[in-house]
């Protein structure tokens, strides 16, 4: 019964940990005003390019921690680079928000693929990675080194965000970005910051995501759906960065238990299988069907803000 | 006759070449050039020495390398694209970014599946079906944003995935039977006698003997042609199609003019729903493919590829057949590459430039006017115009 605590419990603190990374990026990216449905092929790009790295520092002498820093930093760049996309076409030229996203997730997976089937001798799209250097064992728990990256940005968010004046920029940029004009804001620099955290911290969430789960991954798979389960924790959360975490923490004992149900229900002497009914997609399908619910209850008075979608026009009130 | 000659006159063409419609034209046929363009970059990038005949056999392979059953296949995959295009293009004239497509298409999937291998269904019923279970899902949308004001798009990626774990799990549990745990849980190949239990040669489409197209041809093609343009004809030339379009320019004034909004979001989103399904029905019950409820974690790609046709034709339904069209014919012929250095992802990376270049209208729009401005500034010589009228933007 332990072990298997213990097991769901580091599931649990991997997905936790992931989520409210990319959530929290998304949450700049809509609060400065602009929607990233991009947040899943950010991830992918950003993902492969970490892996990339990593795999081939492995094979060099270079110090672990080295290794550590580096893999996470190309990480976050080429996120980082990767929402560029988003940001140019959506800020500048006004193009239609969803469509520029759906457009990013569809490039991210098709261009890794491709690139990772060139790479690959085999070509296989699978690029397998040495994950210990990321992982520190805390008596029988396995923790990895996101897990206080993680919480580091959980608390800057929430200090940026409402107590520094970058943060309140940000927010009247979401809220009433002609308004911030006139009080001398400069919106379209803050929607370049706020959609390019977004990718930054995007393509970390998805080096937390893959790393620590297994020793290889499949790019044609992506992230499977993980950045539209982001998105869902960021409405879940009310865009906002400590409720963002709490919805995580939930949405990720769901995930977890979807791995691991079997063995975790097992060992207290219930057998669940597709036989009773049960089988991981149940599971998976939870957190989906609450946020679904959540909202239909909660839109009427959204806290989402404003100006989100909404391309910023100059002469508009 | 006459006037037949002054129809002919080339002001009337000029009128034809300068409008609003022929630069949207014009619009996505530079996104296709441009992505065409990146495409054969990228190729280039991988491997010099045989980027160009690759390119060449990307674009035609389908049809010369893989002979008459090449062009089987692209009628066979082109049938579903189109379903899906036409139900993005749908929605999207009254306003509602259907993102919801991909689940709305697994449910159709599931309906026309669970039909033809459970219950032993003519595949008018199994097609049927998949419209219904597509519509049903649609509806929820359409419900959530009338009636509690949730955002199309938001509820819309929930639904997807939602669709995507209900389906999986039906298949494992209580629909157990549709699926070969032998064959790592794939749906059963139910028109062939070697299904045992499974076998039910009524639930394939027909392919009306046209054996020389391939085992997957059949009258999908036909089918979704005519799914297209009724859709055509019901926007453009009827009072409701008129009613859809109107709500989606202004809500608050359809609704002073005595329009129904309400109602019309959500008959918008059934039909659009009803059509994505019917778009899986095609699919899966021609055996182009099997549905995998163990190791489908992502959603199918064939609803995004719906919206990749949909911006792609500039949302005119008879413009989806030909983008469908060419999209097939990309798919087919990045499989007849050097997979090595070639691999088929190589459409998908190609058509996503193409749908993300269709963002940038802002752009692509202007194009063609701004070169012909230039050209007639020369042979002028000199007094500037407005690079478009207004309607153009």
């Amino acid at each position: 019964m332990g072990a298997q605590v213990v097991i769901l419990l580091s599931y649990v603190l991997i997905f936790f940990i992931a989520l409210t990374i990319v959530a929290i990026g998304g949450m700049f990216s809509e609060r400065s005003g602009v929607i990233n449905l991009g947040l899943e092929g950010t991830m992918v790009f950003g993902g492969f390019f970490g892996l990339l790295t990593l795999n081939g520092l492995s094979a060099t002498a270079c110090p672990p921690f080295f290794i550590v820093l580096i893999t996470i930093l190309v990480g976050m760049v080429t996120g980082g680079i990767f929402s560029l996309l988003l940001a140019t076409v959506a800020i500048k030229f006004k193009a239609d928000q969803t469509l520029v996203g759906t457009a990013m997730n569809l490039l991210a997976t098709a261009f890794v693929v491709v690139l990772a089937k060139r790479i690959s001798p085999a070509s296989s799209s699978s690029i397998a990675f040495i994950k210990d250097y990321f992982i520190v064992n805390l008596g029988t728990l396995p923790v990895n080194i996101f897990l206080p990256l993680g919480i580091i940005i959980i608390v800057v968010s929430w200090f940026v965000l409402y107590r520094t004046r970058f943060g309140l920029r940000l927010r009247a940029c979401g809220e009433n970005p002609q308004s911030a004009a006139s009080a001398g804001v400069n919106v379209i620099k803050f929607r370049y910051i706020g959609v390019i955290l977004s990718g930054v911290l995007a393509g970390l969430g998805a080096l937390a995501y893959i790393i620590p789960t297994s020793g290889y991954w499949n790019a044609s798979n992506g992230v499977s759906g993980f950045g539209f389960l982001a998105l869902a924790v960021l409405i879940f959360g009310a865009w906002r960065p400590l409720r963002i975490t709490s919805a995580a923490l939930f949405f990720s004992f769901f995930m977890a238990l979807s791995i691991c149900y079997y063995g975790f229900f097992h060992a207290m002497g219930i057998d669940l299988n597709p036989d009773v009914g049960v089988t991981s997609e149940l599971f998976r399908m939870i957190p989906y069907v609450l946020s679904l619910v959540v909202l239909a209850f909660t839109s009427k008075k959204s806290r989402a803000p404003k100006a989100e979608g909404k391309p910023y026009e100059r002469g508009e009130r | 006759m006459n006037k037949i000659k002054a129809f002919f006159t080339r002001d009337n063409f000029k009128h034809i070449f300068s409008s609003n419609g022929a630069n949207h034209l014009y619009s996505s046929l530079i996104c296709v050039a441009f992505g065409l363009l990146l495409g054969f970059i990228i190729m280039l990038c991988l491997s010099p020495d045989i980027a160009g005949t690759d390119f060449l056999m990307l674009i035609t392979g389908g049809l010369v390398y893989y002979g008459s059953e090449g062009f089987g296949n692209i009628l066979a995959t082109l049938a579903p694209l189109l379903c899906c295009g036409v139900a993005i293009i749908f929605a999207y004239k009254t306003g509602i970014f259907n993102i919801g497509a991909a689940g709305q298409y697994t449910l159709g999937a599931f309906g026309a599946l669970l039909f033809a291998i459970l219950f032993k269904c003519h595949w008018t019923v199994c097609l049927l079906m998949a419209i219904i279970f597509g519509a049903l899902w649609g509806v929820i949308p359409a419900l959530l944003k009338t009636f509690c004001h949730v955002n199309e798009v938001i509820s819309g990626i929930m639904l997807n995935w939602i669709g995507l774990f209900f389906v999986n799990y039906s298949m494992q549990t209580y629909a157990k039977g549709m699926v070969d745990s032998g064959d790592s849980f794939q749906t059963y190949q139910f028109w062939l006698s070697s299904s045992g239990d499974a076998y039910n040669p009524l639930g394939k489409l027909p392919n009306l003997g046209a054996t020389s197209l391939g085992d997957c041809f059949s009258i999908a093609i036909f089918i979704a042609i005519i799914v297209a343009i009724i859709a055509f004809i019901v926007m453009e030339k009827t009072t409701f199609g008129y009613q859809l379009k109107a709500s989606g320019y202004n809500r608050s004034a359809t609704k002073y003019a005595g329009i129904n909004a309400k109602k019309n979001a959500i008959l918008t989103m059934a039909i659009s729903g009803g059509i994505a399904g019917l778009g899986a029905g095609l699919y899966y019950l021609s055996g182009i493919e099997r549905w995998s409820a163990v190791s489908s974690s992502i959603l199918p790609q064939v609803p995004w590829n719906g919206i990749i046709i949909a911006f792609i034709a500039q949302m005119n339904p008879i413009g989806a057949i030909f983008a469908s069209g060419f999209l097939s014919l990309l798919s087919i012929g990045a499989t007849a590459t050097s997979q090595s250095v070639f691999p088929k992802e190589i459409a998908d990376l190609i058509t996503s430039i193409i749908v993300y270049a269709s963002g940038l209208t802002a752009i692509t729009l202007r194009i063609v006017p701004w070169i012909k401005n230039k050209i007639q500034l020369k042979k002028t010589g000199g007094v500037k115009e407005l690079p478009l009228n207004k309607e153009g933007k």
